[in-house]
């Protein structure tokens, strides 16, 4: 592969479609997708897993997602649906560490994350009741329901970029969306922590 | 409550990528986009994991094996019921004379099912679509609980595999693997409960997942007895089920009740905490597994983000499914 005419600079101007069509012929224009995504693929993996396991997150979304470019569909003009399906799969493979860091937080008020900022850790070791009761709640999802609720809440997906991510139908997306939200709500007994309910 | 808020709020801000993390990354893209090799066309070398689609948790379920054993005269939806236990009963005379054979580990169950479309995380509380958005959805699960499988979007089979057992070739998509824990009963583990009704009820209140924060609940123990009448289950035990329902705090017999297909028949019916009802919907006849109902039971005011309240109407049907079809078959993808 000899150097590009276009590099990265000009993949800017492409939507991300564009972007992984010109790394075909141009792969070098595909470091274009992990400028704009790569801190919230970071950020998303960060949150379930701590910074540690974050970081190889993120590069082994990159690298699979340059190794599967050719199977894009590249009707999808954004490409963030499909970065968080790899994400999130490779994350599967944690998922009894994830779940007990829930868990520890649950128990002890202490999130257990690897390597938090120094800034976080105050507020870690105070958690509040609710927060731990939250975390509980999550880690007792079923993780394909799990994995949906955090998409939306923690990485803004729609249902529809949800459902592109994980390969199922939107109203999957949508049962399952329903079901972690009634468990989380169940956790709390149906009494809102923040306004009380009648 | 404000669930997603809580939750959006958990553990945010998040950590930022440290600029190091970036370098590499950029490094190692620019390193492998300077390699001859073209791009793969086949599964990824490292194996990523795939999701079953299943449908809301009592939404896959029935009798498979279970005949007609008796017909009983009265109502339209077959006779006239005079409560759960009543139900029950029947229920499970009507498995215990079922033939059953029971499926080998490496059999599939596939199931197809129908439910409601139409569900709006932004306004669950206005409920699913009752009109024609229904959707379809086919799985299969491998008796043994170790592999399943799915129609993807794309209209492919996706076959869901535990390490080693290997998946679905050919679009290009990432090899799977099963993860995750399914149901703690499952077809793999039926054979370890107990077959009295009684019995049954202490195993099922006693247990608790591994990772469980919090009791174990009548609506967990109606959601486990659900599943279990889900799947192609023994006749003993579906028969200890439909006996042990009745004796679940908070159960009762609910008439004419009608799944996502239109099916009518007669349900346990169950309101959780949040007051909402779940039914579980039994053919009048045959109590062959129908399918699952869920709706308001009693208005609840909600206070939702941004602090807008809202109160859920009773009557409003949150979820609805209808089993259409479940068969014992030798491989993923077969229907018959």
């Amino acid at each position: 592969m000899t150097a590009a005419a276009i590099g990265p600079e000009t993949a800017g101007e492409l939507d991300d479609a564009g972007v992984i069509s010109r790394s075909l012929t141009e792969p070098e224009c595909f470091s274009a997708l992990f400028d704009r995504y790569g801190r919230q693929i970071y950020d998303y993996a960060a949150r379930r897993l701590g910074a540690q396991a974050a970081e190889d997150i993120v590069a082994e979304t990159f690298f699979a997602a340059f190794r599967q470019r050719a199977s894009y569909d590249r009707s999808r003009s954004l490409a963030r649906p499909w970065l968080y399906g790899i994400a999130t799969n490779l994350m599967a493979r944690h998922r009894r560490t994830e779940e007990k860091y829930y868990r520890t937080l649950q128990r002890t008020g202490a999130d257990p994350l690897p390597e938090p900022l120094a800034d976080r850790v105050v507020r870690r070791v105070a958690a509040e009741a609710e927060e731990r009761r939250l975390a509980g709640a999550i880690a007792r999802l079923h993780r394909r329901d799990r994995d949906v609720l955090l998409l939306v809440a923690w990485a803004d997906l729609t249902y529809e970029e949800v459902a592109c991510a994980l390969d199922v139908p939107v109203g999957t997306v949508r049962s399952r969306l329903n079901r972690a939200r009634r468990k989380v709500r169940a956790a709390f007994g149906d009494t809102d922590p923040t306004a009380e309910e009648l | 409550m404000d669930d997603l808020k809580m939750i959006r709020e958990l553990r945010s801000p998040a950590a930022t990528m440290p600029a190091a993390v970036e370098d590499s990354v950029r490094d190692r893209l620019r390193a492998m986009a300077a390699e001859p090799a073209p791009p793969e066309r086949r599964p990824a070398a490292r194996r990523t994991v795939l999701r079953v689609g299943l449908v809301g948790g009592l939404a896959v379920a029935t009798a498979a094996g279970v005949t007609v054993v008796q017909t009983v005269g009265g109502s339209k939806s077959g006779v006239q019921l005079a409560g759960a236990a009543e139900l029950g009963d029947r229920a499970a005379r009507a498995a215990e004379a079922a033939p059953y054979q029971a499926p080998g580990p490496k059999q599939w169950v596939y199931s197809r099912f129908l439910s409601a479309g139409g569900y709006d995380m932004n306004t669950w509380w206005k409920g699913v679509d009752l009109g024609k958005k229904q959707e379809t959805s086919e799985m299969w699960n491998r008796v043994d609980g170790k592999s399943s499988a799915y129609i993807s979007m794309k209209g492919e089979l996706r076959v869901i595999g535990e390490s080693g057992d290997l998946a679905k070739k050919g679009s290009g998509g990432p090899a799977a693997t099963m993860v995750g824990g399914g149901p703690l009963y499952n077809l793999g583990n039926y054979h370890t409960l107990p077959t009295d009704p009684d019995a049954l009820l202490r195993r099922l209140q006693n247990s608790r997942y591994p990772n469980q924060v919090g009791e174990t609940g009548p609506e967990d123990v109606f959601e486990m007895m659900s599943h279990i009448l889900d799947d192609p289950s023994p006749p003993k035990l579906r028969a200890a089920v439909f006996r042990a329902l009745p004796k679940l705090r908070g159960v009762r017999l609910r008439h004419d009740v009608a799944d996502a297909a239109g099916r009518r028949g007669e349900a346990f019916a169950f309101v959780d905490g949040l007051g909402e009802r779940v039914s579980i919907i039994l053919e009048p006849r045959t109590y062959r597994y129908l399918g699952t109902r869920q709706e308001v039971a009693r208005p609840r005011e909600v206070t939702l983000d941004g602090g807008k309240k809202i109160t859920t109407r009773p009557g409003t049907v949150l979820g609805w499914s209808a089993r259409l079809d479940q068969k014992i078959v030798d491989h993923a993808g077969q229907r018959s």
